[in-house]
C-alpha cells in the first residue's frame, strides 16, 4: 500500500470517527430525554398523558420509518440551514444526528420499561417525585439497558455513515466504495473492511465491559 | 392515627367493573399491630394502597394523624407519605445499588446531608442484623435479608405507621417467624403502629393485635386476635371466617346433627377458654358438680402470641336442669359455650 493510499485510509477513519461520535453524541443528548418522556407519558406511566406520547410516538416511527439513504438526500436542506453546507462530513452528521434520535429514543424507552413496576411503588410510598423516581431509581436500574442500547446506536451509526459518501462525507464505507467497487482495489478493500470490523468489536466491548461493570443484579 | 370512612374502588375494564372495595370503614390506633386477612382478590393490597394513596378511591375519606389525605396537595401528600413507611411482598429493591444505598434513598430523596443520613442509617443496619452486608448488593442476599433491608429503608424517615403489605408471603416459615419477630420488636421499641395484610392465618396469631378478615371487598369481621380465635362473637361466622378459624366441625358429628331438640337427644357444645381457664379442670367440674356426661370429640390449644387458647367440642348428657347450671357455671369462669346442635342419644358413641 502506498504512502498515499495511507493517507486516504487514515484520513477516513478519523472522518468515520468524526461523525459516529458527534452523532452519537448528539442522538444520545436528544434521544435520551425523548425516551424518556416517551416512557413517562405512556400507558400506565408515571406522568401518563396520552397527546404528548401519540404525538411524539408517530414522529418518532415516522422517522425510523425512512430509509436512511433516502433521509440523507431528503434532509440536505436541513444540513445547510444548519451546519451551511450540504455535502461532507458536518453535513452527513445532520442527517446521521436526527436518523439516531428516534432510534435512540425507542431504545431508551424499551430500557426504562424492564425496570420493575414495583421499584416506582416503593419510590412514590417514599414520597418521591416523578423526576426522582426517573433520575434516582430507573435509570439507574435501567442503566446496563440504556448502555446496551448506545452501544448498539453507535454501530449502527458506523454502517450508516458509510452511506454518507452520498453527500459527500468521507468516512471508510466511502473509500471501501470508491477504491474497492469502482476501481477493484482489494487490498484497500479488505483493509477497511477490517478497520471497521475492529471498530465494530471495540464498541462492542467497551459497551459490554461498561454494562457489566454498572449492572449487579 | 388511621381512620378509613367509607372508602369504595372499583376498576373499570373494557368488559367489566370490578368492586374491589366495597364501602369499608377502619380505625387503627396508634401502636397497634392491626392484620386484615383475606383470600386472594379480596381486595386486601388496593386496602393497603388506599392508606397511602398509591390507589386513590372513589370516594371516602383518609384521615392519617388528623389530615384528610385526599385533599392534600401533590407536595404535602409526599410529605404524608414520608411518615409512612412500606414493604412489599416482592421486597422491591434496587438492584444496583448496594445495601447502605438502599436504605439511604428514603432519605436522600428528603434532601438529607449525608452526614446526617449515615448517622440514622448505621442504628437501622443494625437493628436489621445487615452489618456484614453494607457493601453487598441485593441479588447476594437471601430473601429474609432482602425483606430486612426493606424493612430498615421503611423505617429511616422515621414514620410512625409501617405498611405491610404480604411482606412474609414469599419466605420460607422459618424465616417467616424471624421477620415476624423483627417487626414485633420494632412496634414494642419504637412504638410504631403497623398495618400487615397476608393470607396467612399463622401470622396474624403471630403477632396481630387485631384483625379484619376481608371478603369480596368488604370487612365481614373485625375483632381482637385472641377474642377471635376463642370464638367470642355475637354473630354467627360466614364459612369464610370458620375457615380461618380451623374450626370445621367433626365430620362424624355432620351427618347426624341436627339444630331440632327432641327427647333422646345430646346437645353438642363448643367449649371455648383462654388464659388462666386452660388450667380450670372443665371436665372434672361437670362431670362431678353437675352429674353431666361429657364426651369429648375434638380439643386443641393453640398459643397466640403468648396466650393459651383452647377450643373443644363436646356431646354432653344429662337432665336439662342439670345442663343449665354446667351452662351457667361456665359462662361465669369467662368460658364461651355456644350450643352447636344436638344428636341422637348413642348416635356417635364409639361402637
Ligand atoms: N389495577 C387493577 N386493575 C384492575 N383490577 C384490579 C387492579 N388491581 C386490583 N384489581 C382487582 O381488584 C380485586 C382486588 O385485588 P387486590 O386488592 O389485589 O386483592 P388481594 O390483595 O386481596 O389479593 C381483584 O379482583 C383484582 O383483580
Ligand atoms: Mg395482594
Amino acid at each position: 500500500m502506498s504512502q498515499e493510499m495511507l493517507y486516504a485510509l487514515l484520513n477516513a477513519w478519523v472522518e468515520t470517527i468524526y461523525m459516529v461520535v458527534v452523532s452519537g453524541g448528539l442522538g444520545l443528548l436528544f434521544g435520551l430525554p425523548l425516551g424518556a418522556i416517551l416512557y413517562l407519558t405512556g400507558k400506565s406511566g408515571i406522568l401518563e398523558n396520552v397527546v404528548i406520547y401519540r404525538g411524539l410516538g408517530t414522529t418518532v416511527n415516522a422517522v425510523r420509518s425512512i430509509p436512511f439513504i433516502i433521509l440523507i438526500i431528503a434532509l440536505i436542506p436541513l444540513a445547510r440551514l444548519i451546519v451551511g453546507t450540504s455535502i461532507g462530513s458536518s453535513a452527513a452528521i445532520v442527517s446521521l444526528t436526527i436518523g439516531a434520535i428516534p432510534f435512540v429514543a425507542r431504545m431508551v424507552e424499551n430500557s426504562l420499561q424492564e425496570v420493575p413496576k414495583g421499584l416506582i411503588e416503593a419510590g412514590l410510598a417514599m414520597g418521591a417525585t416523578p423526576l426522582q423516581i426517573m433520575l434516582q431509581i430507573i435509570i439507574p436500574e435501567a442503566i446496563s439497558g440504556i448502555i446496551n442500547g448506545a452501544t448498539i446506536t453507535l454501530i449502527t451509526l458506523v454502517g450508516y455513515s458509510a452511506m454518507a459518501g452520498a453527500v459527500g462525507g468521507g468516512g471508510l464505507g466511502d473509500l471501501a466504495m470508491r477504491y474497492g467497487y469502482q476501481r477493484f482495489d482489494v487490498t484497500i478493500m479488505l483493509v477497511t473492511i477490517a478497520v471497521l470490523i475492529i471498530m465494530v468489536q471495540l464498541i462492542q466491548w467497551a459497551g459490554d465491559f461498561l454494562a457489566a461493570r454498572l449492572s449487579h443484579t | 392515627m388511621i381512620e378509613i370512612h367509607n372508602i369504595k374502588k372499583s376498576y373499570v375494564s373494557r368488559s367489566k367493573t370490578v368492586i374491589a372495595l366495597d364501602n369499608i370503614s377502619l380505625s387503627v390506633k396508634e401502636g397497634e399491630i392491626f392484620g386484615i386477612i383475606g383470600r386472594s382478590g379480596s381486595g386486601k393490597s388496593t386496602l393497603i394502597r388506599c392508606i397511602n394513596l398509591l390507589e386513590k378511591p372513589d370516594q371516602g375519606q383518609v384521615i392519617f394523624n388528623h389530615s384528610n389525605l385526599m385533599s392534600l396537595s401533590d407536595a404535602h401528600l409526599r410529605q404524608a407519605r414520608q411518615q409512612m413507611g412500606m414493604i412489599f411482598q416482592h421486597f422491591n429493591l434496587l438492584a444496583n445499588k448496594n445495601i447502605y444505598d438502599n436504605i439511604a434513598l428514603p432519605l436522600r430523596i428528603k434532601k438529607m446531608p449525608e452526614k446526617e443520613i449515615e448517622k440514622i442509617i448505621m442504628p437501622l443496619i443494625q437493628l436489621t442484623d445487615l452489618e456484614q452486608r453494607v457493601e453487598n448488593y441485593p441479588a447476594q442476599l437471601s430473601g429474609g435479608q432482602k425483606q430486612r433491608v426493606a424493612i430498615a429503608r421503611a423505617l429511616a424517615t422515621k414514620p410512625s405507621v409501617l405498611l405491610c403489605d404480604e411482606a412474609t408471603s414469599a419466605l420460607d416459615p422459618e424465616t417467616t417467624l424471624s421477620i415476624l419477630q423483627l417487626l414485633q420488636k420494632i412496634n414494642r421499641d419504637m412504638n410504631l403502629t403497623i398495618i400487615l395484610i397476608t393470607h396467612e392465618m399463622d401470622v396474624i396469631k403471630q403477632i396481630c393485635h387485631r384483625i379484619a378478615v376481608m371478603e369480596h371487598g368488604k370487612i365481614i369481621k373485625e375483632q381482637d386476635t385472641i377474642e377471635f380465635f376463642s370464638h367470642v362473637s355475637s354473630e354467627a361466622d360466614n364459612e369464610v371466617v370458620e375457615s380461618y378459624l380451623q374450626q370445621e366441625i367433626p365430620e362424624l358429628l355432620g351427618s347426624v346433627m341436627t339444630q331440632q331438640v327432641a327427647t333422646d337427644t345430646d346437645p353438642i357444645w363448643r367449649i371455648c377458654f383462654q388464659g388462666d381457664a386452660v388450667s380450670l379442670p372443665l371436665v372434672t367440674t361437670l362431670v362431678n358438680n353437675f352429674q353431666i356426661e361429657v364426651n369429648i370429640l375434638q380439643a386443641q390449644i393453640d398459643y397466640i402470641q403468648g396466650i393459651a387458647v383452647g377450643i373443644m367440642i363436646v356431646e354432653v348428657a344429662g337432665h336439662d336442669a342439670q345442663l343449665k347450671e354446667g351452662l351457667d357455671y361456665l359462662r361465669q369462669q369467662q368460658i364461651t359455650v355456644e350450643v352447636l346442635g344436638y344428636v341422637p342419644r348413642n348416635a356417635i358413641r364409639p361402637a
